[in-house]
């Protein structure tokens, strides 16, 4: 794990972005797969007799069904590649602190942390017909202090339960200290 | 006016065996695989944080790049 949980401290959710935000950025690679298996029937029927070489490219092919093999194995490791980050893509909420865990790519990671307590402002954003129907939008988290930052994640399942749910873990922080916050 | 003589390959793309030439396409092309599989399993392992879905994940990778490798030289490797 990337963070120690101090002594009382317990995570209370781990929040990925919504699957259809996945579902979205995986589009591109099932049409990429889609496309060598219609278009050369349809060059070959616009090209006619005069381009018989488009009539060869099937699966009854050897050789193209090398190429078109290495060309799926190529977009399925491009697409395990967007699942791995999606995953690994994470915000973690415990009691005391938000971490938030940024994959960049392969050995590149950020991991950051910032305390309950100094948050100044949670707003959520639903923009967009399938963001309403579907329950999913962002989330930004102001921080307060002289080096106030603000912490945004796109695209999370159920933005308005997470701010509710950070919005109270805050204030069972300032119950526990006997103070109230001041926001 | 010359007779147009018939367009042969160049002499080096004769030499060539076309199955030599798969075999060393595919051995690159799987220590490619290997060196990406081999990071990802580091990240998921590492960086998964003990999930359910780690193992799963990896064995479908796995799994559906072999049977796509077997597809591509399903044609060719006889």
């Amino acid at each position: 794990m990337e963070f120690e949980l101090e002594e009382g401290e317990r995570v209370t959710r781990t929040v990925r972005k919504h699957w259809f935000v996945l579902l979205m950025s995986l589009v591109p690679f099932l049409l990429l797969a889609w496309v060598p298996t219609v278009l050369p029937g349809f060059l070959a029927n616009m090209a006619g007799a005069q381009l018989s070489f488009f009539a060869l490219m099937t699966a009854q092919n050897p050789w193209f069904r090398l190429l078109l093999g290495l060309w799926w194995l190529f977009l399925w490791i491009g697409a395990f590649n967007i699942f791995t980050q999606y995953y690994l893509n994470h915000w973690v909420i415990t009691t005391l602190r938000i971490v938030r865990i940024r994959q960049h790519g392969f050995f590149n990671r950020e991991v950051s942390s910032f305390l309950l307590s100094r948050v100044q402002d949670v707003s959520t954003t639903v923009d967009g017909i399938f963001a309403d129907l579907l329950g999913y939008g962002s989330i930004r988290v102001q921080t307060a202090g002289t080096a106030s930052q603000d912490f945004v994640m796109e695209g999370i399942n159920d933005p308005q339960g997470m701010r509710d749910m950070i919005m109270g873990e805050i204030a069972d922080l300032y119950k526990k200290r006997n103070a109230t916050p001041v926001i | 006016m010359e007779p147009v003589a018939p367009l042969a390959p160049p002499a080096f793309l004769t030499a060539i065996n076309p199955a030599q030439a798969i075999s060393v396409l595919f051995t690159v092309l799987f220590i490619i695989w290997v060196i990406y599989t081999l990071v990802t399993t580091y990240h998921w392992l590492r960086y998964g944080h003990n999930s359910a879905v780690a193992i799963p994940a990896l064995i479908t990778h796995v799994l559906v790049s072999i049977f796509l490798a077997i597809y591509a030289v399903s044609g060719v490797a006889r």
